[in-house]
C-alpha cells in the first residue's frame, strides 16, 4: 500500500477556527450581557431624561472590568477537559500552540466586547448632559489584557483553578482573622505579606495604578510589567500542555 | 448472483465467496460474459474486507473462471459456456468432501454415508411417486 | 522483517494508572492496509493503546510509531494521519450542532473531503441541525464515523465503534466502512469486545489480556493454529503440560476429552498421539471462538 501522509493544518487556519468556535461558545454569555446592558441602557436613558443621571457617571472604578477580564478565560475554557484526553487534544495541532490559539481567540472576543462597552459608555456619556462624564479610556484594555492573561495562565496551569481561588481566598481570610486575633492591626507584618503576594494584591495594584492616571512613562512601564508578567505566566502555564516530552 | 456467507463455516471467507460464484455458474444464474459485482459493491453488501473479495476474484481469475477487463470490472469467462459437466462434477466433489468430513467427525465411514444417501434418495423418490399418484386419483 | 512497512508499531509500551497495569510491554505491529482487530476484556488496555498512538497519554515506558512518526515527538503529524472514534463520546462540544462540529473538525484537516462528508451524513442519517448533546448514543456514534472518515485518513483507530448502534444501523455503518476501505487505502485498528459484529472485516487479530499482548497474528494463521480437538483417552489421563489449552471438557466417563488447543495442528496432533490420546476430531473454529481461546487460556499469567 502506498501511503501518502496527510499534512497537519496550517497555524493560521487553526487560529482562525479557534476564533470562530470560541465566538460560538460565548454566545450564551453574550446574550446575558446584552440583556443586562439593555436593561442598564433603559435605566440610564430614563435617568438622563429626568436629568438625574449624574450618579451613573461619577465612578471611575475599574475593578469590575478587571474582575470580568480575569474571569473571562473561565467562560472560554468552561467546557474543555484540559487535563484529560479532551476532544480538543485529539485535533492534529500542537497542543501547546492550540491552547495559546484558544487563549488568543478568547482575548480577541474580550477586546471586541470591551470596545463595544467603551462605545456604549461614550455614547451614553455624550448624551448624558452630565458635566465631565467620561467613558473608560482605551488604556483600560491593556489592564484587562493583563488580567485576562493571568486568568488564562491559572486555567492552563491548574486542574481545579476555582478550588485554588476559593482556597486562596480562604487562606487570606484566615490570615486576616489571625491578624485581628494577634492584634497586629492593618499595618502589621502579616498584612504586609498578604498584600505583597497573591491575586488580590495584583487586583489592588492594578486598580490603584490605573486610578492614578499616571503620566505616559509610568503607565508604559506598568503596562509592560503587567502584560509581560501575564504573558510569562501564560507561557509557563501552557508548557504544561507541551507535546514533545519523553518520560 | 447472490452471495451468502455462513459465519459458522470455518473455511476462509474468500473460499466461501469463490464457491458461491461457482455455484451460481453451475446453477445458471451467472452466465458467460456476465459481470460480477464490483469489489466495492460486494464488500459493502457482505460487510467484508474488500481485500477478501479481491482475493476471491483473483483466485477465480487464476482458475480461468472469470476474467478482468481493466477499468470495466470482472466478468465470467467465455470458457464457462462449455464443460458444464465437469464443473458439476467439481461442485459435487466439493460437497462430498464436506459431507465426508462431517461423517468422519461422527464416526461414520464413507461406505455407511454413501448407503445412507442412496437409501434417503430412494425413499424421497418413492414419496414423490406416491404424492403424484394421490394427485392423479383426485382428478 | 525489516522491509515491511507498519502503519502502527509499538515497542515495549508500558503504562500504569496508579496500581492498575494498563499496558505491559506491548509490541503492536499493524501492517499497512491491514484491518486489525484488537480484542480484550474491558480494561485490558485497548483504549489506552489508542490514546498513546494519539499522544493523548504518555506511556511510562516504550514508544509508539504511526507510519514511522514517533507519536511522542511528532504528535500533531501523527494525529493528522488518524481518524479516531473514541470509546466515550466527547461531551466537551455538546453545545454545538452536528453541522457546526463537522465544520470545526474539517478546519483542522487540509485533506477534508466536503463532498464525501455530505455523502456520509446522508448515508448514516446524521441530522446536522441537532445539538451534539441531545444525540442518542447511536446517533453520536454515526456522527463520529463522519468525523473520522471524511478526511480519508491513512489510519483509522476505532474504539468499540459498534457500541450503541442498533443492528440495522450497525450493518449499514459497517457496510459504509467496507465501501470506504475499497475506495481509500486505509489501515484500520479496531478495538472491540463484540467480535462477531466486525469479524468479517478483519484480516489481523491481536489479543490483549491484562495489558499484555498475548497473541498477534493474521486471520489465516489464527484459523490454522487454533482448533478444537476431541480425543479418546484412558481414564485419569492428563494433557501434556506444554500444550496451550483453553475451554477443557471431559465426558462423565472420563474417556472422552475436548479442548481448544493452540499450535500447528500436525504438531499438536503428534504430541497428543505420543501422550497416548487418540485424536478423534480436529475442528477449525470461527474467528471469535479462536480469538477467545487466548483470553481463556489456562495457566497463562
Amino acid at each position: 500500500m502506498d501511503v501518502t501522509l496527510h499534512a497537519a493544518p496550517r497555524g493560521s487556519d487553526v487560529v482562525r477556527e479557534q476564533i470562530r468556535i470560541v465566538g460560538v461558545g460565548l454566545r450564551r454569555e453574550a446574550l446575558v450581557a446584552a440583556v443586562v446592558f439593555g436593561i442598564l441602557t433603559i435605566a440610564i436613558v430614563i435617568d438622563i431624561f429626568r436629568c438625574d443621571a449624574a450618579t451613573w457617571f461619577d465612578s471611575t472604578d475599574w475593578t469590575p472590568i478587571a474582575v470580568a477580564a480575569f474571569l473571562f478565560p473561565f467562560a472560554v475554557w468552561r467546557r474543555d477537559a484540559r487535563f484529560k484526553p479532551a476532544f480538543l487534544w485529539t485535533l492534529p495541532a500542537d497542543r501547546r500552540k492550540l491552547a495559546l490559539a484558544k487563549v488568543f481567540a478568547g482575548w480577541v472576543w474580550m477586546i471586541a466586547a470591551l470596545a463595544l462597552l467603551i462605545g456604549w459608555q461614550s455614547t451614553l456619556a455624550r448624551f448624558s448632559r452630565v458635566a465631565n462624564a467620561e467613558a473608560m479610556p482605551v488604556i483600560a484594555l491593556i489592564g484587562a489584557t493583563a488580567m485576562y492573561l493571568f486568568g488564562s495562565a491559572l486555567i492552563l496551569a491548574l486542574r481545579h483553578p476555582v478550588r485554588w481561588l476559593v482556597g486562596t481566598a480562604g487562606v487570606f481570610f484566615l490570615l486576616g482573622l489571625l491578624n485581628q486575633v494577634l492584634g497586629l492591626g492593618p499595618d502589621g507584618r502579616t498584612e504586609a505579606i498578604i498584600t505583597s503576594t497573591g491575586v488580590f494584591s495584583a487586583l489592588d495594584h492594578l486598580e490603584r495604578i490605573s486610578r492614578m492616571y499616571p503620566p505616559f512613562a509610568l503607565w508604559a512601564i506598568a503596562t509592560f510589567l503587567w502584560v509581560g508578567a501575564g504573558l510569562a505566566a501564560l507561557l509557563a502555564a501552557a508548557s504544561r500542555h507541551r507535546e514533545r516530552r519523553r518520560h | 448472483m447472490l452471495v451468502n456467507l455462513d459465519p459458522a463455516d470455518g473455511r476462509p471467507l474468500y473460499l466461501q465467496i469463490m464457491d458461491e460464484v461457482r455455484r451460481s455458474i453451475v446453477a445458471g444464474t451467472l452466465k458467460a460474459e456476465d459481470p460480477l459485482p464490483s469489489v466495492r459493491e460486494l464488500a459493502a453488501e457482505l460487510v467484508v474486507n474488500p481485500r477478501t473479495v479481491s482475493q476471491a476474484y483473483q483466485e477465480l481469475e487464476r482458475e480461468g473462471v472469470v476474467y478482468v477487463q481493466r477499468g470495466q470490472g470482472t466478468f465470467v469467462s467465455p470458457a464457462m459456456r462449455r464443460g458444464g459437466g465437469e464443473r458439476r462434477r467439481t461442485l459435487a466433489r466439493e460437497m462430498a468432501k464436506r459431507a465426508l468430513l462431517e461423517a468422519r467427525r461422527n464416526g461414520i465411514d464413507a461406505e455407511e454415508l454413501v448407503m445412507a444417501i442412496q437409501k434417503l434418495a430412494a425413499e424421497e423418490e418413492r414419496a414423490d411417486a406416491r404424492a403424484s399418484r394421490a394427485k392423479g386419483d383426485d382428478e | 522483517m525489516s522491509g515491511e512497512a507498519f502503519a502502527v508499531a509499538t515497542y515495549g509500551l508500558s503504562m500504569r494508572y496508579g496500581r492498575e497495569t494498563a499496558l505491559d510491554g506491548v509490541d503492536l505491529r499493524v501492517s499497512e492496509g491491514a484491518v486489525y482487530i484488537l480484542i480484550g476484556a474491558n480494561g485490558a488496555g485497548k483504549s489506552t493503546a489508542m490514546k498513546v498512538l494519539l499522544n493523548l497519554e504518555r506511556p511510562d515506558a516504550g514508544r509508539a510509531e504511526v507510519f514511522g512518526l514517533d507519536t511522542a515527538l511528532r504528535g500533531p503529524e501523527a494525529r493528522a494521519q488518524i481518524g479516531y472514534i473514541p470509546e466515550q463520546q466527547a461531551h466537551d462540544y455538546a453545545w454545538l450542532t452536528c453541522g457546526r462540529l463537522i465544520e470545526h473538525v474539517a478546519a483542522h484537516y487540509p485533506a477534508w473531503d466536503h463532498a464525501y462528508a455530505a455523502h456520509l451524513v446522508s448515508v448514516l442519517g446524521v441530522r446536522l441541525e441537532r445539538k451534539v448533546g441531545t444525540l442518542s448514543k447511536g446517533e453520536g456514534r454515526r456522527l463520529q464515523f463522519v468525523l473520522a472518515l471524511a478526511h480519508r485518513p491513512p489510519l483509522l483507530l476505532l474504539d468499540e465503534p459498534t457500541d450503541g448502534l442498533d443492528p440495522l444501523v450497525r450493518n449499514r455503518t459497517l457496510a459504509q466502512l467496507a465501501e470506504h476501505l475499497a475506495d481509500t487505502p486505509t489501515t484500520v485498528v479496531l478495538a472491540t469486545h463484540h467480535i462477531h459484529e466486525v469479524e468479517s472485516l478483519a484480516d489481523h487479530v491481536g489479543v490483549l489480556r491484562n495489558g499484555r499482548l498475548v497473541a498477534q497474528l493474521t486471520r489465516d494463521d489464527l484459523r490454522r493454529t487454533v482448533n478444537r480437538y476431541r480425543v479418546e483417552v484412558a481414564e485419569g489421563w492428563q494433557r501434556p503440560p506444554e500444550l496451550r489449552a483453553a475451554n477443557p471438557r471431559r465426558s462423565p466417563s472420563g474417556r472422552e476429552m475436548q479442548w481448544t488447543l493452540i499450535g500447528e495442528p500436525s504438531d499438536v496432533t503428534a504430541r497428543l498421539a505420543s501422550a497416548g490420546a487418540v485424536v478423534r476430531d480436529v475442528t477449525p473454529l470461527a474467528l471469535e471462538e479462536a480469538a477467545l481461546a487466548f483470553l481463556a487460556e489456562e495457566g497463562a499469567a
